[in-house]
């Protein structure tokens, strides 16, 4: 697979989870942007993986992780707001929208986490292996971001 | 209280918030090019600059070390020629020193081109020809420059001519003046005299220049009529011209 063939084929879906990994559009292109810049640059050993996709999604991950680190020192920061847009009226949307700001307040990991497990749909081994730490850790994670965001879970015990 | 799906819906929604594809491609696209365009002039200046830092002092090192050899090659003459001093002041002097410096100014073929050095037999190529009326002693060099006497002498079985003006033989092998330096590639040439039938054609005779007799034949034009192809007398002066072409 060419670089040109996996934009063409998966830049959307790698963007798609940059936004939710993120919570900020602007952020998301960011991190995406760099992160390609990168993987355009050794796209040969890339290609050569078994799940060049993965790799990208795991350097997404990576990069989201220390993108505050890295920017903090220049960027201003502003404490995230809730959505503030309101297309419709209704409850759903609003729950939604409720939910994701709370989301953004999580560290850092425990939203990758959340999100790896609930939009990727990985198992904590996946999850482990892309965060480059312990299946128990991830599982702790998970506890406490779903907790903090008072989340029943229900399928808890059978991961 | 939320449920799980609650948050895998939130997060399928929030995905349509996703910018569009083409327009991230584009800034990949823009920011790859930037860094090629960057590279384009940087490794030029970095292959100078790595180029200058590792040949800088390559080129020092090596300067370094053929004025160091030159210096060696240098002082290696300064004592050859204090060899050659030390030669002549032993002429100069006392017969002990003398011997010395003797068979220091005799030790023939060092290695390698040395001035210094009687030739030997394989250094040059020698040839006596007989002309109309006397005949032409050449010495043709093979290559490297050596020493030879100014004056070599010429035996033949029944009579000889002397070493140089002298008749003391070693004395004259002794003293540097007597010998030149046969250039590289160059020949030097003597005349020889005689009366009479003087050598004949086809006559062995010895040539030594300070390093011992050498055999050769002469050759060329024939013996004049009523001349055998006997050896000359012995008390028939033969004489030898100092070569023409040592320096």
């Amino acid at each position: 697979m060419t670089f040109d063939e996996f934009a063409a084929t998966r830049l959307n879906a790698v963007l798609r989870f940059a936004v939710v990994l993120t919570n900020d559009r602007g952020l998301a292109e960011d991190v995406v942007q760099e992160v390609l810049i990168r993987a355009h640059q050794r796209w040969t050993q890339i290609a050569e993986m078994e799940h060049p996709e993965a790799y990208v999604r795991r350097m997404v991950v990576n990069e989201f992780l220390s993108w505050r680190r890295k920017w903090a020192r220049y960027v201003p920061q502003a404490d995230v707001e809730p959505d503030t847009r309101q297309p419709d009226h209704a409850e759903a949307h609003a729950e939604r929208s409720a939910l994701l700001a709370e989301v953004v307040k999580l560290p850092r990991r425990q939203r990758a986490v959340l999100v790896l497990r609930y939009y990727e749909g990985m198992s904590d081994a996946q999850i482990a292996e892309v965060l480059g730490c312990a299946e128990t850790t991830v599982r702790g994670y998970a506890f406490r971001g779903l907790a903090a965001l008072r989340i029943e879970m229900k399928s808890a015990e059978l991961r | 209280m939320r449920s799980e799906d609650d948050l895998r819906a939130a997060f399928t929604a929030k995905a349509d918030d996703a910018p569009a594809a083409d327009q991230v491609l584009r800034a990949v696209r823009r920011a790859a090019s930037r860094r090629v365009d960057r590279r384009r002039w940087l490794v030029p200046v970095i292959g100078v600059a790595a180029a200058a830092a590792v040949g800088v002092p390559l080129a020092l090192a090596v300067s370094h070390s053929s004025n160091t050899s030159s210096r060696k090659a240098g002082s290696g003459n300064l004592q050859t020629a204090a060899g050659g001093r030390a030669a002549g002041s032993a002429n100069d002097g006392s017969a002990g020193a003398a011997g010395s410096a003797g068979s220091a100014a005799a030790k023939p073929n060092a290695p390698g081109p040395n001035p210094s050095a009687l030739c030997s037999p394989d250094d040059v190529s020698v040839s006596v020809r007989r002309e109309a009326g006397e005949g032409a002693l050449l010495v043709t060099s093979r290559g490297p420059a050596c020493r030879m006497a100014r004056v070599p002498s010429l035996s033949w079985p029944s009579g000889s001519t002397t070493f140089g003006t002298q008749s003391d033989d070693s004395q004259e092998k002794r003293n540097p003046a007597n010998f030149g330096v046969l250039p590289v590639h160059g020949f030097a040439t003597a005349r020889v005299r005689w009366h009479g039938c003087g050598l004949p054609s086809g006559m062995v005779v010895y040539v030594d220049w300070g390093n011992g007799p050498v055999k050769v034949t002469v050759a060329a034009a024939p013996s004049p009529a009523g001349c055998a192809t006997t050896p000359t007398p012995s008390n028939q002066p033969l004489v030898v011209s100092p070569l023409n072409g040592l320096s």
